[in-house]
């Protein structure tokens, strides 16, 4: 049991990936990073591990200096993205594979692996191989292999993210259930923000050189530090409006820089706005616009329809007003025609401003 | 343009120990300029079936007819069919401009009027700033476009595109789908899509077929698939997060009939419409079907409920999936965001008694 | 392409196997005929294709022969010692070229110890007569030529276990390491069942080369050792070859090959497709 820290951690290869990276994962946390694809996760992870050596920077198991410790004493326990199964062991060698390494007695080994495999629903698949079973199984033994370890450091790399869909979703309902996980320091990396968001602790946003923000769910998707956070979480992607505030004695007004589009600012909006020099960037997430019909909210716009989708449980609606396009998430039962006109309500008090240069969050 | 007829489509492998039967009599018909979606899990025959369109495969038996004409002896070329890959498969030795020209050339179009037609369609897939570069430069979203638009620039009878999405993030996935859509109403041509992927299916197509096993379970709107699927596996495999199942029985009590779900004091109300249907059944035993989004946390008059705890709430940033339980059965509904629910907080749900879903838990078909 | 095309090609293509296994298996067909000829057949002028007689005397001859067994069993000494050898550092030496010894100096490495092979054997085989003559052991020795085969078969085998490795997935070792395995119980547990397959196709050709030599071996040895392909040429009845004779002993020296590569099959089609076919 322990708590895993990084600190100023540096590695790179022709550019830097990790840029004196420094974070702590509690004891009994589980931690997600999530990013772009491309973007170092795997090489953070593969650092902890110990299967790249960091160029500058420590890494600490519990108050243990591992830095320079090789992967095989460090007692972290790793699933790949490939799953990386052994093709020529069954099932059951797979998951006790880290038992033989520890030279455990058989009656031992077989006692924790048959444990381990009836928690993951696995029993009957003890006897085949890695190729005799299904994609959603290989994982589970992947993750079987971890658990049976009881590392001092879990780390998972894209475990559920080439499984179908509704596979997803049953893993991810185990991920939030296996209470061994909750138990030591967990990484877990994914390119999907909804598992970021769903199986998260903390979460971690990855961008160039390292984390951009570190926070619950709620914080990173509601309060993104930067507009690179708030572009990574959300499916459709956040609305982006370049705008300029003008001030007309006391009334306060974004305008968007093309187009004709403009909100009047009022209480906590204006009080963020207040200081700001120069143009900002506001960005709108689509829950935060709906097809009006009366409703309560603080401005509504005419607007015309550009194209319109129905998806699973959501539908989504590309509206364009005042010269600005902007998608909007509406309930997949309605039906929107080209060219129909619409009435948009904003919620306002939702909207994120950004610094239109460096793209921070105004509010933050 | 055309409209193209699958008539009894089958389709035998042969093999030494045991013959795979990949398509089982197939009845379809694409209309003249509509958008179709195959969608299947992968081996359901959904790209054998593509495969004997386009005339890259032997047909066992059945028919195959464009505006009427049977087409079983012609060639890909003779067909005029045009076909997108999975894998773009573009020239890597030849610029974008090049490459979207070649369909023309081996056809013997005069320079002046490839450039035309190259210049036409890059403006309608928005590449015409990329039309000299070469395919190893351009990235994912790009290079699909430019395998898009070889297919689209030659004017087929109609056009198939296998898998298009399928190696594309989810971001440019979004994106791309919203131009397919926007490519297809400008042109108007008839297209079959094949997909495992639901949300593209769903979003783009006119009409939706779907397949398992080699047979076809249903054909028909998004709003047929999700209201009125035929059996079981088209009502789970539609919908995501997954429909919720539950294995019970019809019972009557005094505001009408009610499906009791086994071990736990669950009841759906069916709609009125269907009560009658299901009293007439001689067994008890259902399975009753409810998609989560179908699931309200306001009340609202008209609406049904049901009473449950809170297991584990996901919170998703757009939504939340929360997992309940009542009495040892587990079940998801969407919830909005807001929302702050704890683990073991009881909830009431509500649902519209025309969402609830009936199956035969034997044949699995749909009664009600 | 119509049925009727279809079946007029697979017709034509049968036609042309049947051919070509008879231009390939007549060479066999001579050997086992002429190996059950009595000695006055097998000279004439017209050889007989359908042998009038037939009597396995021939067989008895050879091994009446104490010298013949001694050539076997010397033969199986030296190819097997080498094979062993050239598998054990073959594969030491193609595990690190694979996986430790990186970038162009790896590469050229690589390339320079192949090298080794493309030179005309006949180019040194004075040199190596001289330099093995200096040694204690001497030219007429096992030690000699399972050293000097070494130097043919063990940059294949470097060359080919390298391959292999480098198709076997690192991750696969990775995961080992973090089950808690030291890399040399991790190369032992893992990557080596993991080419295997690959193991038992580079020992074949390995073997059989050992097997099958002749030029060093008549140059180098042939009185304390004669390996079985020294031994052929010695039957001889005065200036005349006893063809009957040797082509039985050659066919009794093809049995070994032949029943390995039946055993073995299996393993030599999936090592020699490992590059190919992944997972």
């Amino acid at each position: 049991m322990a708590r895993l820290e990084l600190q100023h951690v540096c590695k790179g290869y022709d550019r830097p990936i990790l840029d004196r990276l420094s974070l702590t994962v509690e004891e009994g946390e589980f931690f997600v990073i999530v990013g772009p694809s491309g973007i170092g996760k795997t090489t953070l992870l593969r650092c902890i591990a110990g299967l790249e050596v960091v160029d500058a920077g420590r890494v600490i198991f519990g108050g243990r200096d591992v830095t320079r410790v090789p992967p095989y004493r460090r007692n972290a326990a790793m699933t790949f993205e490939s799953y990386a199964l052994y093709p020529h062991m069954t099932v059951f060698e797979n998951i006790a594979s880290p038992l033989r390494a520890r030279r455990m007695d058989e009656a031992s080994v077989r006692k924790a692996v048959l444990e381990v495999a009836r928690l993951l629903r696995i029993e009957q698949l003890l006897d085949r191989r890695p190729h005799e079973v299904s994609g959603g199984q290989k994982q589970r033994t992947a993750l079987g292999r971890t658990l049976v370890a009881k590392p001092d450091v879990y780390l998972l790399d894209e475990p559920i993210s080439h499984l179908d869909a509704k596979i997803r979703h049953e893993l991810r309902r185990q991920f939030h259930t296996l209470q061994e996980l909750r138990r030591v320091a967990t990484v877990y990396v994914t390119h999907d923000y909804a598992e970021a968001l769903s199986l998260g602790d903390r979460i971690g946003v990855m961008g160039d050189g390292g984390l951009v923000q570190v926070g619950s769910s709620r914080e990173i998707f509601e309060r993104p530090n930067s507009i690179f956070v708030a572009r990574h979480l959300g499916q459709p992607s956040i609305n982006e409006v370049p705008c300029r505030l003008s001030r007309d004695g006391g009334a306060l007004t974004l305008r968007s820089l093309e187009g004709s589009l403009s909100f009047a600012m009022n209480g906590s909006q204006r009080t963020i706005l207040e200081k700001v020099r120069g143009d900002v960037l506001v960005g709108i997430r689509p829950q935060h616009i709906h097809v009006a019909n009366g409703g309560s909210t603080r401005q509504i716009d005419n607007a015309r329809v550009e194209a319109f989708e129905a998806l699973g449980a959501t539908g989504v609606l590309i509206a364009e007003t005042g010269g600005v396009s902007l998608t909007v998430l509406t309930s997949p039962e309605e039906n929107f025609e080209p060219g129909q006109p619409v009435r948009l309500g904003f919620d306002v008090e939702q909207f994120l401003y950004f610094d239109a240069v460096h793209g921070r969050n105004l509010k933050a | 343009m055309a409209r193209v007829t699958l008539t009894d489509l089958n389709k035998i492998y042969p093999a030494r120990d045991r013959s795979v039967h990949a398509v089982k009599d197939l009845n379809l018909t694409v209309e003249d300029g509509e958008y179709v979606a195959l969608l299947g899990p992968s081996g359901c025959g959904k790209t054998s079936t593509l495969r004997m369109i386009v005339g890259l495969e032997g047909i066992t038996s059945g028919t195959i007819a464009f505006d009427g004409k049977r087409v079983n002896e012609l060639t890909p070329e003779q067909r005029n069919v045009a076909m997108a890959f999975e894998t773009y498969a573009l020239y890597p030795n030849f610029t974008v401009a090049e490459n979207l020209a070649f369909p023309l050339e081996v056809r013997g179009l005069g320079k002046a009027e490839r450039g035309r037609e190259v210049a036409r369609i890059a403006k309608l897939l928005r590449i015409e700033s990329i039309l000299e570069q070469k395919p190893a430069q351009l990235s994912g979203g790009q290079q699909q476009r430019v395998s898009l638009g070889r297919a689209l620039i030659r004017d087929p009878a109609a056009f198939i595109l296998d898998e298009v999405m399928s190696h594309l993030d989810a971001h440019l996935k979004f994106k791309m789908l919203f131009e397919l859509k926007r490519i297809h109403r400008s042109l108007g041509k008839t297209t079959i899509y094949v997909t495992h992927d639901q949300v593209e299916a769903l979003a783009l197509a006119d009409r939706i077929a779907v397949m398992s096993n080699a047979v076809l379970q249903q054909y028909g709107t998004r709003d047929d698939l999700y209201h009125r699927p035929v059996n079981r596996f088209v009502a789970d495999f539609i919908g995501e997060p997954p429909t919720n199942f539950f294995a019970g029985e019809i019972a009557e009590d005094q505001e009408g009939v009610a499906l009791r779900v086994d071990g736990s004091g669950l009841a759906f109300r069916p709609d009125a419409s269907r009560t009658a249907a299901l009293q007439q059944r001689g067994a008890r035993q259902v399975t009753i079907g409810i998609r989560p989004q179908n699931f309200s946390t306001i009340a609202s008059p008209g609406l049904q409920t049901v009473s449950a705890r809170v297991v584990l709430n996901e919170y998703l940033g757009e939504q939340s999936i929360v997992t309940l339980e009542a009495g040892g059965t587990t079940f998801r509904a969407l919830a909005s965001p807001d929302l702050e629910l704890s683990h073991g907080a009881p909830i009431s749900l509500y649902y519209r008694s025309s969402d609830v879903m009936v199956f035969d838990p034997e044949s699995e078909t749909f009664i009600g | 392409m119509s049925q009727s095309n279809y079946r007029l090609i697979k017709t034509l293509l049968l036609i042309f196997l049947g051919i070509w296994l008879v231009f390939t298996l007549f060479p066999l067909y001579f050997m086992v005929i002429t190996s059950l000829k009595p000695v006055e057949e097998i000279n004439r002028m017209i050889p007989t294709f359908w042998p009038h007689t037939l009597k396995l005397s021939n067989y008895a001859g050879i091994f009446a022969d104490p010298g013949s067994l001694k050539s076997l069993a010397d033969s199986v000494i030296v190819s097997v010692a080498n094979t062993a050898l050239s598998l054990l550092l073959g594969t030491l030496a193609g595990y690190a070229l694979a996986r430790w010894i990186r970038g162009a100096a790896g590469e050229n490495l690589a390339f320079w110890i192949l090298s080794n092979r493309m030179f005309p054997p006949v180019a040194v085989i004075i040199p190596m007569f001289f330099l093995f003559d200096s040694m204690p052991w001497g030219t007429d020795s096992y030690f000699s030529l399972i050293v000097l085969y070494l130097v043919f078969n063990l940059p294949l085998a470097t060359w080919l276990m390298m391959v292999f490795f480098r198709d076997a997935p690192r991750e696969l070792e990775e995961a080992a390491y973090l089950d808690g395995f030291t890399p040399l119980r991790a190369f032992f547990r893992v990557t080596l069942p993991l080419v295997f397959p690959g193991m038992i196709s580079v020992a074949m050709l390995c073997w059989i080369f050992a097997w099958n030599e002749y030029l060093f071996a008549n140059l180098l040895t042939g009185t304390t050792v004669k390996t079985f392909p020294v031994h052929i040429p010695t039957f001889t009845l005065g200036s005349q070859s006893l063809w009957n004779l040797i082509m039985a002993f050659s066919l009794v020296a093809m049995l070994p090959p032949v029943i390995l590569f039946v055993i073995l099959r299996r393993y030599m089609v999936r090592g020699l497709s490992l590059g190919v076919v992944k997972g």
